[in-house]
C-alpha cells in the first residue's frame, strides 16, 4: 500500500518572512481513499530542538473532519493564510534553536496518522556558534 | 515504522521507532490494571471489614494494616484513573491540537480578567516583574540574581553541624578521659571532625567577611524592556570596603535548557554572547565613598530577543564582575529583557 502524499506549498513568497507579514499556504492530500481519511490538521507552529525537551506553540489551528462536512472529502486543495507573529524569532543557537513550520497532519482508518512540514525562517536574528576555545 | 515487534525501542531525535499505536495501547493497559488492582483490594478490604466480627459489634477493626490496604489500593485506584484519563485524552489528538487548545483557554482567561494580552509578543517574558523599583540617577533599579545566597547558607549549615559534632565528641572524650576509659576510635573520630570544624570555619569566615566587605552593587537603567538597535544609559554603583583591580560590566546572553535524563531533571546553561560595556582599573571603594559611573549600552540592530519557554531560555543579563586581592572577586548578575522594536 502506498504511503498518502501531503503537500505543502507556500505561496509567491520565499521561506524567510518578517514580524506582521501575512503567510498564504495552500495544501493538498493524495494517493489516500476518499473513505480511510477521517481528519485533517494544518498548523502554522515553532518548536525548539537542542539540548532542552521541546517547546511548543501554535499560532494558527484548523481541524477539519470528514464526518462534519456534506462532501465528506478532505483531499481537495485547501488554502488558508495568517498574518505572522512578532516573536519568537526564527533562532540558531548552541543548546536551544527555535524553528518555525508549517505542518500539516492527516488521520487516518486503525489509528494511523502521518504529516508533513514546510520550515520557514521568521526574522533575520543571527545564529550563535559556540566560541573556540583557545589555549 | 518498524515492522516488527521488539521489546526495547529507541528514541530517534523527534522520531522513535515503535508504533505510537501500540505504545498508547500499552499505556491503557497499565493504567487499567493499575485501577483494576486497586478496586479488587479496596472491595477485599471492606469486605473483610464487614465480616469480622468487630463490624456486628459496631468495633472496626481500624488497625495498621486496615488502614494501609485502604491507603494503598486508593493511591492505586487514583493513579490508574487519573492514568487512564490522561491517556485516553492523548490518543488521538495532536501535539499541535493539544498546544492549540491551551492556548486558546489561555485567550479566554485574559479576556475575562480584562488584562493585556500576552500574545503582542509570544515567547517574550513580561519584563513588569524588572520595573517595578525606580532608581535614584536613572528609571529603573535592576534586581540582582541571587547566585550567592544559598552557599552562604548552605556553608553556615556545614559550619554548624560540624561545630555541634565536635563540641558532643569533646564532652564525651573529657568525660572518658576521667574516668580512664579513653578510645582510640574516639580520639580519631574527634580529630576528623575537629579538621572539618577548622576546615568549615574558615570557609564559613571567609564568605561573612565576602559578605560584609563586599557590599551591593546597585545596577539603574534608563529604559526597560530594551529594544534592538536603541541605545540605553547605566548607571552602576558598587558599595562596600574594598579594592578591586578591575570592576567590568558585561552585557551577557545565556542559553539555558533543561532536559530529563533518565529520571533526573537537568538544567545546562551556555554563555553565547558576552560583550565589555564598562570597565574600571584600581577601585578603591569606601564606606563613605562608593564606586560609581555611568556608560552607554547599545543593543544591535540584528538581535535575538528574550525567550522564555518551559524547557528553554534565552536570557539577557547585564553582570557585574569585580577583581579582587583573595577573596575579594566577586560576580553578580541583573536580568533584562529585549523584546523586539515597536516600529515592527
Amino acid at each position: 500500500m502506498l504511503d498518502p502524499l501531503i503537500s505543502i506549498r507556500l505561496k509567491e513568497q520565499g521561506r524567510v518572512f518578517w514580524p506582521g507579514q501575512e503567510l498564504d499556504c495552500e495544501y493538498q492530500v493524495d494517493a489516500v481513499e476518499r473513505s480511510d481519511l477521517r481528519a485533517v490538521e494544518a498548523s502554522v507552529m515553532w518548536y525548539t530542538e537542542g539540548k532542552g525537551d521541546e517547546d511548543l506553540g501554535v499560532h494558527y489551528f484548523e481541524r477539519r473532519v470528514a464526518a462534519d462536512r456534506t462532501a465528506g472529502d478532505l483531499r481537495p486543495m485547501r488554502h488558508f493564510r495568517t498574518t505572522l507573529p512578532r516573536t519568537p524569532l526564527s533562532y540558531a543557537g548552541v543548546l536551544v534553536k527555535i524553528r518555525w513550520c508549517v505542518r500539516v497532519r492527516i488521520f487516518l482508518g486503525r489509528g494511523r496518522d502521518s504529516f508533513l512540514e514546510v520550515p520557514f525562517q521568521l526574522g533575520d536574528a543571527p545564529a550563535v556558534y559556540e566560541p573556540e576555545v583557545t589555549e | 515504522m518498524s515492522r516488527w515487534f521488539r521489546v526495547w525501542q529507541k528514541k530517534r531525535g523527534r522520531r522513535r521507532t515503535g508504533s505510537r499505536l501500540a505504545g498508547s495501547v500499552g499505556e491503557a493497559s497499565f493504567f487499567g490494571l493499575l485501577l483494576l488492582l486497586g478496586g479488587v483490594v479496596q472491595v477485599y478490604v471492606f469486605i473483610r471489614y464487614t465480616q469480622s466480627p468487630s463490624a456486628v459489634l459496631l468495633e472496626p477493626p481500624v488497625g495498621f494494616q486496615f488502614w494501609l490496604m485502604v491507603l494503598i489500593s486508593t493511591s492505586f485506584l487514583l493513579i490508574g484513573g487519573g492514568g487512564l484519563v490522561l491517556t485516553a485524552l492523548q490518543t488521538g489528538t495532536s501535539t499541535e491540537r493539544r498546544a492549540a487548545l491551551v492556548k486558546r483557554a489561555a485567550d479566554i482567561d485574559l479576556i475575562n480578567e480584562e488584562l493585556p494580552s500576552l500574545s503582542e509578543n509570544p515567547g517574550v517574558p513580561d519584563h513588569k516583574p524588572l520595573i517595578d523599583s525606580p532608581g535614584v540617577e536613572l528609571q529603573y533599579r535592576l534586581p540582582v540574581i541571587q547566585t550567592q545566597t544559598l552557599t552562604f547558607l548552605a556553608t553556615a549549615f556545614f559550619f554548624l553541624v560540624c561545630n555541634s559534632i565536635l563540641i558532643v565528641l569533646l564532652v564525651v572524650l573529657v568525660r572518658e578521659w576521667m574516668i580512664g576509659h579513653l578510645q582510640i576510635a574516639l580520639i580519631a573520630l574527634t580529630i576528623f571532625f575537629g579538621v572539618m570544624a577548622g576546615w568549615s570555619g574558615t570557609f564559613f569566615v571567609r564568605q561573612v567577611r565576602m559578605r560584609g566587605g563586599i557590599g551591593a552593587t546597585t545596577v539603574e537603567i534608563s529604559d526597560h524592556p530594551l529594544h534592538p538597535g536603541d541605545s540605553y544609559n547605566v548607571y552602576l554603583s558598587q558599595s562596600g570596603r574594598l579594592y578591586l583591580q578591575d570592576l567590568e560590566m558585561f552585557l551577557v546572553c545565556e542559553e539555558e535548557a533543561t532536559y530529563r535524563q533518565g529520571t533526573d531533571v537537568r538544567t545546562d546553561r551556555r554563555v553565547v554572547v558576552e560583550e565589555l560595556i564598562h570597565q574600571g582599573r584600581n577601585c578603591q571603594i569606601r564606606r563613605d565613598h562608593p564606586y560609581e559611573d555611568h556608560c552607554p549600552l547599545q543593543i544591535p540592530v540584528n538581535t535575538m530577543h528574550s525567550f522564555q519557554g518551559k524547557h528553554n531560555v534565552i536570557q539577557w543579563k547585564l553582570v557585574v564582575r569585580g577583581q579582587g586581592a583573595g577573596w575579594r572577586s566577586f560576580e553578580r548578575g541583573f536580568p533584562l529583557v529585549i523584546a523586539p522594536g515597536t516600529s515592527e
